[in-house]
This record gives C-alpha cells, sequence and structure tokens, in this order.
C-alpha cells in the first residue's frame, strides 16, 4: 500500500473535469465584469450637467443623425472621449500595475513604484512653469506640450532604471528601492519648480498632479487606445510565459523561460502604459494596485484570466469614479484620482474581508 | 548520457565549485553528497540552467547551456530545495499544465497536457491533490507535487536538491522508489543532492562526495562511503554494517 494513498482519494478524471469548470467559472466572471463595464459606461454617458436617459444614449451611439443635435454633441464631442479615456486608462494603469507586481515580485508594486508620477510631474512643471519642451524639435500641437515631456520623462526614467537593473544585475527588491531614489529626486526637483512658479502656473501644475479626465480629446483617446490596444495582444499571447515567472519565480528558466528578457519586456510594456495614461490625465493612483489584487482574488494567477480581468477591473473602477466624480458635488467634478481611492478602498477591503471569510 | 568536464561555478567573484567531472549513465541515479557548502546545491542550480558555469556539461552528447530555450523543459526536470511554486495561487493540476505549456502562444492547452497531468498525478499517487493549492498542503506533499512538476515533461536528465528534506520516512521511501524506478524504466539520469547517507547508499548507484567545492571521491556508492572517507570529509566516525543484506551507516561520533 502506497503511503501516500490518502492524497489519491479522487479520480483522475475528476481532476480534468474539475479544470474545465474553473475555467467555465472564470470565463462568466470575465463575461459579468465585462457587462458591468459596458453598463458603468453607459450610465457615465448618460449623466452629467444634462442627465440623458439610456435610452438616448444608445440611440445617440447607434444611430448619432437620429438624436437631437445638442445630444449628439454632448455624447460625441463631450462625454464619449471622456468615458472611453476612462475605461482605456482603467485598464491600462491596471494592467501596469498587475505587470510591475511580477516584474518587481513585489505585490505593492504599482504604475508608479519606478517614480514614473514624480518623473511625468517633474516632466510637465518644465513645460508649465518655464515652457520648456523636451520635444521641441517636434512640430506638436501646443495642447501636447505638456503631455509630450510627462510622457518623455516618466518614460526614460522606467527604461534607465531597467536597462541598469539589467547590466549591474540588481535584484528586484533593489530596482524598487532605486525607483523609490529616483522618485524622491524627481518629487524634490518638483518641489522646486513649484517653488519657482506664478501662482497661475503652480494651479495649473496641482491640478495637473491630481489627475483629470476633463484634459482628454479624441485625439488622446486615439494615442491611448494605440497603445493599450497594443499591449493587449502582447500580453495575451506572453500570458502562459507571464503565469510561468509568476508561478515558478526565477525558476521558470528551467523550463525554457527567458527570465530577464522577460521582466525587460514586460518592464517596457507597463511603462509604456502607465507614462503615457499619466501624461495625459495626470496621477491616479490606487487603480494599478488594487484591480490586480482583486482579479487575482476572483480568477487566480492563471494570466489568461487574470490579465484580462485585472483589465475590466481597472476600466470599471476608473468608470464608476468618473461618475462618483460628476455626482458628489453636483454642477462640478472632482479630480479622478482623489475619487479612485475613496471609491475604490472600501470596495477593496469587501473584497479582502470576504475572500479571507471564505477560506478560513 | 550526462557527463560533466572541468565544470566550475564562481558566485560574486569566488569559486563555489571546481573543475567538477562526472558521467552518469542512462537509467543510473548518482547522489551529491558532502557537507553543507561544499557546493552540490550550486552545481545542481547551474546544470538546471539558474546559475552560469565554466566547462562543459553534456547531455546526450550535446551543451547544457546550448539546449534550445523550447526544448529545456523536455531535457531537464529540477525540484529545488525550496520550490518556488509554493506560493503561487495555481492548484497543482494547472501547475501541471503551465510545466509544460510555460512557453505556448496559444490559449488552450494541447489534449495530450491534460492526459500527462493526470498520469503523473496517478503514477506518484497524488490525485486527490490535483485541485489543490501548493499553499494549502503539507511539506512532504509539496515534495511530491515539485517531483510530479519535474517528471511532467519527460526530462532526460532529473535533478533533485535535497527532495526528501520534508518527508516522512515512510514517503521517502515512496518518493525515491518512484525516482529509482522512473529513471531504470526510463533510461534518463538522475542526479541528486542528498544529505541521508543511508538513502545514497540504497538508491545510487553512484555517489560524488564533494569538499570546498572539489570531488573528493567519486565511484559506485558502497566504495565511495567508506568509515575513513566519512571520518576524513564529515568530521564524524561511522560504524557501517551489514543490514539484511544492505549496509547501514550509523555516526557514532564526531573525530577528535
Amino acid at each position: 500500500m502506497s503511503p501516500v494513498e490518502s492524497y489519491a482519494a479522487v479520480p483522475v478524471s475528476d481532476s480534468r473535469s474539475h479544470y474545465q469548470r474553473q475555467v467555465a467559472h472564470k470565463l462568466a466572471l470575465l463575461a459579468v465584469l465585462v457587462s458591468l463595464c459596458a453598463l458603468a459606461m453607459a450610465l457615465d454617458l448618460a449623466i452629467g450637467s444634462e442627465t440623458l436617459s439610456l435610452h438616448q444614449v444608445v440611440q445617440g451611439l447607434l444611430h448619432p443623425q437620429q438624436v437631437a443635435p445638442e445630444i449628439r454633441v454632448v455624447l460625441w464631442d463631450i462625454r464619449l472621449p471622456v468615458t472611453l479615456t476612462a475605461a482605456i486608462a482603467g485598464a491600462g494603469l491596471a494592467l501596469s500595475g498587475s505587470l510591475m507586481q511580477t516584474v518587481l515580485d513585489n505585490p505593492l508594486a504599482e504604475p508608479f513604484t519606478l517614480g514614473i508620477s514624480a518623473a511625468a510631474g517633474f516632466g510637465a512643471a518644465l513645460a508649465i512653469v518655464f515652457q520648456a519642451s523636451a520635444l521641441a524639435f517636434l512640430p506638436l500641437p501646443a495642447e501636447f506640450i505638456v503631455t509630450g515631456n510627462a510622457f518623455l520623462f516618466s518614460l526614460l526614467t522606467v527604461i534607465c532604471i531597467g536597462l541598469f537593473a539589467a547590466r549591474t544585475g540588481l535584484a528586484p527588491e533593489m530596482v524598487v528601492l532605486l525607483g523609490i531614489a529616483v522618485h524622491f529626486i524627481f518629487t524634490a526637483m518638483l518641489g522646486m519648480a513649484q517653488y519657482l512658479a506664478d501662482a497661475d502656473q503652480l494651479q495649473a501644475l496641482v491640478f495637473w498632479m491630481m489627475g483629470s479626465l476633463m484634459k482628454t480629446g479624441w485625439r488622446k483617446v486615439e494615442i491611448l487606445f494605440v497603445i493599450v490596444g497594443a499591449a493587449v495582444p502582447v500580453l495575451g499571447l506572453l500570458s502562459w510565459r507571464i503565469t510561468a515567472l509568476r508561478g515558478f519565480g526565477s525558476q521558470a528558466a528551467v523550463l525554457g523561460v527567458a527570465v530577464k528578457h522577460l521582466r525587460m519586456a514586460l518592464l517596457l510594456l507597463a511603462a509604456l502604459m502607465a507614462s503615457s495614461i499619466t501624461a495625459t490625465i495626470g496621477v491616479v493612483g490606487f487603480i494599478g494596485l488594487v484591480a490586480p489584487h482583486m482579479a487575482r482574488m476572483l480568477v487566480g494567477e492563471d494570466q489568461r484570466f487574470s490579465l484580462a480581468l485585472t483589465a475590466a477591473c481597472g476600466a470599471l473602477v476608473l468608470t464608476l469614479a468618473s461618475i462618483f466624480s460628476k455626482t458628489v458635488f453636483p454642477g462640478a467634478v472632482l479630480p479622478i484620482g482623489m475619487v479612485t481611492s475613496l471609491l475604490g478602498v472600501p470596495f477593496f477591503l469587501w473584497l479582502l474581508l470576504g475572500h479571507r471569510a471564505r477560506r478560513f | 548520457m550526462l557527463e560533466l568536464h572541468a565544470v566550475s561555478v564562481e558566485l560574486s567573484g569566488s569559486r563555489i565549485v571546481s573543475d567538477v567531472a562526472l558521467r552518469v549513465g542512462a537509467g543510473q541515479t548518482m547522489a551529491l553528497l558532502g557537507r553543507n557548502g561544499a557546493g552540490k546545491s550550486t552545481l545542481v542550480k547551474a546544470l538546471a540552467g539558474l546559475l552560469p558555469y565554466a566547462g562543459r556539461a553534456m547531455l546526450d552528447g550535446k551543451e547544457l547551456a546550448c539546449l534550445p530555450a523550447g526544448a529545456r523543459g523536455a531535457h531537464l526536470g529540477y525540484v529545488a530545495q525550496d520550490p518556488a511554486m509554493l506560493a503561487a495561487r495555481l492548484t497543482v493540476f494547472e501547475l501541471l499544465l503551465l510545466s509544460q505549456n510555460s512557453r505556448r502562444l496559444g490559449w488552450s492547452p494541447p489534449r495530450q497536457s491534460f492526459q500527462r497531468a493526470d498520469d503523473i498525478l496517478g503514477m506518484l499517487g497524488i490525485s486527490g491533490l490535483a485541485a489543490a493549492m501548493p499553499m494549502q498542503l503539507s511539506g512532504g506533499q509539496r515534495q511530491m507535487v515539485a517531483l510530479a512538476l519535474a517528471l511532467v515533461n519527460r526530462p532526460r536528465l532529473l535533478l533533485l536538491d535535497e527532495p526528501t528534506s520534508a518527508l516522512d520516512l515512510a514517503n521517502q521511501f515512496h518518493l525515491l522508489d518512484t525516482v529509482e524506478r522512473y529513471t531504470r524504466r526510463n533510461g534518463i539520469a538522475t542526479l541528486m543532492v542528498l544529505h541521508d547517507l543511508n538513502l545514497a547508499s540504497r538508491y545510487a548507484d553512484r555517489s560524488v562526495l564533494l569538499e570546498g567545492g572539489e570531488v573528493r571521491a567519486q565511484g559506485a556508492t558502497g566504495d565511495v562511503l567508506t568509515g575513513e572517507r566519512l571520518a576524513q570529509v564529515y568530521g564524524v566516525h561511522c560504524h557501517i554494517v551489514p543490514v539484511a543484506g544492505r549496509r547501514a551507516i550509523i555516526p557514532v561520533e564526531l573525530c577528535r
């Protein structure tokens, strides 16, 4: 009799059917999350200074010529870019956070762990306070000077940290410490820029740092869509390897996964998404930290499902935050960065405590 | 099968393994023995591709370091001292699928992955663990799962780093019986780090005794594990007595 016979109580065919039931359950959860996202986006389109009915929203989206011109303008020119920005940026920040947590092997990592927010802030400050553009050689429209500066500084920061870490063989925890050091350097320089700014410049800079969906437009939606949209299929293709990295860590190399190259590629993807989103809407915290945890609590570590659910959670939370930012003080729109934490923390705690209750 | 020629490993500038040469034939099990810090785990990690090494390590005539990434899993099975999968929020069955498809670009795992996962769970007698997560398992169960993950790709070389360290007496025999049977039946080479000299004596066809990163002795396990040599390497007087047709190694006292 085998000493481990007690482990073998389950018939072999059951393990396969259990796995298949799990997959069906995860797909159902994903469908629910995507449906909730669609509903939240419809509500975000409907709610505003002039509230529309859901019927008007659907009619205006599907048959724009059949609704009144003012509804068409409100929907297509004002609200749709904001709603789409919320959904795409939420998904992108969540994915970026998930990748950072995997690459840095740190559950507390988020898109801004390596100093992206401070670097973007400093880049924006250079444009707002000193009217300096790091992209002066490009014929950029005026509205893109702040965005371009913020994007360039944040992306270059992460690339430099990543290359330095790869060349010197730094362990993930050392990379996090390096990121914190870089964050403080840019925060100090940002403080200096604020000190030198006049009242109007200071107001513009502080408002930029708070994060706002109101800075968006169709052009920015297109850019975000291209960057986040390009990352999604790449992540889909890499999802088995990312799961191997999460599941086996550096030992994934034994299975033929090029761990160093994969880490670098994921870091670049995360930085690209976080930098472009931060440059477009400012610093929006919390989503990149908690959306990956929400997804993992719901579907586990299989990144084929976890990454998709992470994106859906991020899109849902930022869209709900957008609705909340318009409704909490009628007539005013709160900066989105403030709202995400207020809205997300209670939900995350509920999920965390509910999950613990089920486990123990 | 596995042949090492002057394999050396350096960590942070200091040489941990020096000029190791050994050979493990098809269907053979070799034990890597030695005191703590002798370089056993470092050598195994290097062969697993986790550390760079100098020298030549050939598996079936091909340099290990030059194996195409996609073929590594089919050549190598590795059970670490502290398997990383223990913290993952994946079920044992998911881990077995992942182990076979870690470089896959498609969405669904192929049908044969399910069959292999079922087979290996059945072979090790742990089908009941398929839906469990490693963090919910005992140390011994995790060791069995780690072995299942190493074997599921049907490797040509099995590297085991203290595979019985968390197992009770019965499961030590069960795991090593399984490894021995698998090694012989499939004609693979197995290299395992062991601290229990009696288990090495029972299960290893050949043994290598490392000291300070260098090979102190190698050959048939019975020839390597002599009382005089154990006293020199471990600093412990041992009696070696025949028990039920086998050699039992009984540590008596520290050498003075």
